[in-house]
């Protein structure tokens, strides 16, 4: 590895592309409004890049992530404690999983619909810890709040989608 | 004397957990299996294990009361029943697992009650087991007890490879037994993630335990057959370990494997996990759990590879 | 751990925590202790664990392929580099990396990115994303069965070393032992043949 080389847009696209996909969409069941984060994200990265200041990188990025999901939101005049009307829950862009068959998981259309009626805060903090993976500390810091703030939106959020999952409207 | 309950939670899973879509137990084999479970009776039973060709055998002398059973040979005892297990003496320490047991699995099976027979002079009731179509297993039932007094499990090309019978049996147990009073135990508590499929081969993924060396215990059942892999970071020197192994080839891969006359033990390293699993589960199906598993490989073919390709 | 019952909501967020492996071990000790209750307290840490997996059951979709800088690999690239493909996509992945030279640069960069990533002042080393594994929960007293001949008393032992010291210990019976013990919970354990190995023909 030569001394200057340091990582480039498209190495962090490529590193974390999908994740913040998976973000994106999770939180809104949209696809489009996926497309639009990564993108947006990227952009912001490439300009930030020059100027990161020593600290957690996945800390960093999930920052400006999460910034750009708001803004985002913002820009399309949907408040984000609103579960997504519109959006096609169906164009996936990947084959369907075998997990999704599994008899006492629920399908991913119905976990997916249930995500979408928690509200914002909640919503978000599971899908950071259970789709992106991120420790309650990481969550934390790219959502401004203390880690015990953290524990209680994904305990309230798991509780909500299990009153949903187990008794579908 | 502490008395600990195994607690079941199959029958709550409407209250707070998911709903199952698959099939349900087949009744019958549901039953069947109950009824073994609170079986009084003990004896000695023979147990034999053959996979191609060498044959483990073990004779036990056994104890079962109230789900539990103490099961003894020339060097030790263990009483092992409802997720928990004693071994040797009352000084003993002994090991619990929080358990979930869930009934709504074993959809591949179903039961074909058989014919009347006799074994050691009882009455007794031969039961299939039958997956797709073949016989995967044959038990005698006694009668009056329930109890199986003889077992044959089949492979997938219907070829005998365990075989269990009871060659003294008697319905009274040892009062020892009978009054089994659980001690102390140190409980198992489950884990998240063991990074393995949840679903494979017809099995499914139920608990995640600690295991050795800051490892992990994943443990499978289908509702009939189940088997544990334990998988750890680093790559162990199995040969070392394992006394009597044999070389084990499946889908193309080598591994090496240890027959005992209850069970099947194959161990690998993938890359940079090492993997045992333990199970007793049959020789098709040990074939296809594998080829779902990590594949064996070794760091020095990463490392080759590199150098190949990059010249560092 | 007398005293300490906590409400109804302390309780599920305890053990929502608990599978994500952020209890302190003080709090640990309390889920053993309301583990050790009612078959409904059982019911709900059990409903946890499902809701939790479901939602990380959910597929991980591939991003459409316009969005990101093309490659023939995309971001599996990067999961071959993190070892996250040990099955046969692994031998795909590198089948197709011998045969095809822009991929082959590719790799080469992204791996010295993944190395500039990682060395970048302050980042943590741990950081790839991946889902964190919950830490062991304390119970693990070792106990020694004196009933039991002394070559096999001593292979109870946890950390057993056999081989150099860099490789996992491994005790055979003791993993036998632990899936017996497990799967005695299980219907099937009724009427399938156990024993405990203590010894190896």
């Amino acid at each position: 590895m030569t001394e200057d080389f340091t990582p480039t847009w498209e190495d962090v696209a490529a590193r974390y592309g999908r994740k913040i996909y998976n973000f994106a969409y999770r939180l809104t069941g949209n696809p489009d409004d996926a497309a639009d984060l990564v993108q947006e994200v990227l952009l912001r990265v490439r300009k930030g890049l020059g100027s990161y200041r020593p600290g957690s990188f996945d800390g960093w990025l999930w920052r400006i992530t999460r910034n750009a999901f708001l803004d985002g939101i913002r820009r399309k005049q949907r408040r984000p404690e609103s579960a997504l009307p519109e959006g096609d829950h169906h164009n996936l862009g990947s084959s369907p999983s075998p997990d999704e068959v599994l008899a006492s998981v629920r399908l991913s259309d119905d976990v997916q619909s249930s995500l979408l009626k928690l509200p914002y805060e909640f919503r978000e903090a599971v899908v950071l810890c259970d789709v992106v993976g991120l420790t309650y500390d990481e969550i934390a810091e790219a959502t401004d709040v203390p880690v015990g703030t953290v524990r209680s939106r994904i305990h309230r959020g798991r509780k909500q989608l299990r009153e949903l999952l187990t008794w579908p409207v | 004397m502490i008395v600990r309950r195994l607690l079941m939670v199959g029958g709550l899973t409407a209250v707070f957990g998911v709903a199952a879509a698959g099939p349900a137990l087949a009744d019958d084999l549901g039953e069947y299996l109950e009824d073994a479970r609170n079986a009084i009776y003990s004896g000695q039973r023979l147990v034999r294990t053959s996979w191609d060709g060498i044959e483990s055998i073990g004779i036990f002398e056994i104890q079962h009361h109230g789900g539990m059973a103490s099961v003894g040979s020339g060097s030790g005892s263990a009483t092992i029943g409802a997720g928990r297990m004693y071994l040797g003496g009352p000084e003993e320490g002994a090991v619990s697992f929080v358990l979930h047991s869930d009934p709504e699995l074993g959809g591949r099976y179903s039961v074909a009650h058989g014919e009347a027979t006799k074994h050691l002079g009882r009455a007794a009731t031969v039961v299939e087991v039958v997956e797709a179509g073949s016989v995967r297993l044959r038990m005698v039932v006694d009668d009056s007890t329930s109890a199986p007094v003889a077992t044959e499990v089949f492979d997938g090309d219907g070829v005998l490879f365990r075989y269990s019978a009871m060659t003294e049996f008697s319905v009274w147990v040892d009062p020892a037994m009978a009054a089994f009073d659980g001690r102390e135990y140190r409980m198992m508590m489950p884990l998240e993630d063991a990074d393995l499929p949840i679903e494979l081969a017809g099995y499914r993924l139920v608990d995640a335990y600690a295991a050795p060396h800051d490892g992990r215990q994943a443990f499978y059942t289908d509702g009939l057959f189940s088997f544990s892999v334990f998988t750890t970071r680093g790559r162990a020197n199995w040969d070392a370990i394992a006394n009597g192994d044999h070389p084990h080839e499946s889908n193309g891969y080598d591994y090496l494997r240890v027959i005992s006359p209850t069970s099947v033990t194959v161990l690998w390293n993938a890359p940079t996990t090492a993997i045992a699993l333990v199970g007793d589960l049959p020789p098709d199906h040990l074939d296809q759990v594998l080829r779902e598993l990590p594949l064996p490989g070794t760091d020095n073919w990463m490392k080759r590879m590199w150098r190949k390709l990059f010249g560092y | 751990m007398a005293g300490l019952i906590p409400d109804p909501d302390a309780r599920g967020e305890l053990f929502s925590a608990y599978f994500d492996g952020q209890l302190a071990p003080r709090e640990v000790a309390v889920v053993s202790d309301l583990l050790d209750g009612d078959e409904l307290t059982i019911a709900e840490f059990r409903s946890f664990q499902s809701v939790r997996r479901s939602i990380r059951l959910l597929p991980q979709l591939e991003v459409p392929a316009n969005l990101l800088p093309d490659g023939h690999l995309g971001d599996r690239l990067s999961a071959y580099l993190d070892g996250e493909l040990v099955t046969l996509e692994h031998r795909r992945v590198t089948r197709h990396v011998v045969e095809c030279p822009d991929c082959r640069v590719e790799l080469q960069e992204l791996d010295r990115a993944r190395i500039a990533i990682r060395s970048l002042p302050g980042v943590d080393t741990t950081a790839t994303g991946e889902i964190p594994v919950t830490p062991a929960a304390g119970h693990r007293k070792r106990f020694i069965a004196g009933g039991i001949g002394a070559v096999a008393a001593a292979a109870l032992l946890f950390g057993l070393a056999v081989g150099n010291s860099d490789e996992p210990a491994f005790s055979l019976d003791d993993l036998g032992t632990r899936h017996v013990a497990r799967a005695s919970a299980e219907p099937g354990f009724a009427v399938l043949p156990q024993s405990v190995e203590v010894s190896f023909p």
